[in-house]
């Protein structure tokens, strides 16, 4: 039974809030990001610099304490206590309200919004559906909705 | 600006042969420190046949294969989901189709069905947001992809 894996404890993560506070969006974590992603170093001025639009998952993800990982690597404080503590991400979705630009210094509000038993094609699991809103100051630049897949 | 703006058209592919490098590299760039990106023996012991690609990585594919198409255009929004496991060392297609276009009073905006096709089949499929740049550039903005 898929219900089986979303217990109390679990629901009890239902509304939890995080605030994220994000890396200032500098040249250096543009270039860092460019080579993540297979490309080579940019080169001209700050205002030509291209920043893709993705690069927000480096600024959002801070250091965490080794200590804080599970066994496969992964922060313990972002999963809510499902079956035997594994999981992935499923849909991603992302509204840009406007370009990320040099200087940005993103603060994130991450909130749990729901927990739904899913029956999957190889194994139950819980869907977490967590929603993040990141601002500069008090304009929203990106609004994130990420469906985590427990079991 | 893009050549033309059609419905049902395709985008110019992109290939990608990740390594394993290039799989270190972006686990460091984002902070993803899960072994099945650069453990062979974690991976397999997870019932992968080698290293996955980062799903998040395939996501930053498929945003530049939309802005290498519309050069200086603004991305809107943006969604994706991993249907399969992607390895590392693997041939990966990235193409897309443009499922719609409005004309907003801010601009053309053009929808685009997005995937990422390797040996075994579709790995992650998407659909983005642009508002077109105008004549090449868009409002003065930064903000576009690699």
């Amino acid at each position: 039974m898929t219900d089986d894996l979303l217990t109390d404890d679990a629901r009890a993560w239902v509304g939890m809030e995080l605030d994220i506070e994000c890396i200032p969006l500098t040249r250096a974590e543009v270039q860092r990001f460019l080579v993540g992603i297979g490309h080579a170093p940019a080169s001209g001025e700050d205002e030509d610099l291209l920043i893709p639009p993705m690069i927000y998952q480096t600024l959002s993800r801070l250091p965490v304490d080794p200590a804080a990982l599970t066994k496969d690597g992964v922060p313990t404080d972002r999963r809510p206590p499902v079956g035997e503590g594994r999981g992935m991400n499923g849909e991603v979705e992302l509204e840009f309200a406007r370009p990320l630009r040099v200087g940005d210094k993103l603060r994130g509000r991450r909130r749990l919004a729901s927990l739904e038993s899913k029956r999957g094609r190889r194994r139950d699991m819980v869907v977490a559906t967590w929603v993040t809103e990141y601002r500069d100051g008090d304009e929203v630049v990106i609004v994130e909705t990420v469906r985590q897949l427990l079991y | 600006m893009a050549p033309s703006v059609a419905t049902g058209e395709q985008l110019p592919p992109i290939t990608k042969q990740p390594n394993e490098v290039d799989l270190f590299l972006f686990s460091a760039a984002v902070w993803n420190s899960h072994r099945i990106h650069y453990e062979r023996e974690y991976a397999r012991a997870e019932g992968h046949r080698d290293i996955v690609v980062q799903g998040s990585l395939q996501a930053n594919w498929l945003v530049e294969a939309m802005l290498s198409w519309s050069p200086g255009s603004t991305l809107l929004a943006f969604s994706f989901r991993n249907t399969s496991t992607a390895y590392v060392n693997e041939t990966f297609v990235i193409g897309g189709r443009i499922a719609e276009v409005r004309h907003e009073p801010g601009g053309v905006h053009v929808v685009v069905d997005l995937q990422v096709e390797g040996p075994s089949g579709v790995t992650t499929v998407g659909r983005g947001t642009l508002r077109l740049a105008r004549d090449g550039a868009d409002d003065g903005s930064s903000g576009t992809g690699s």
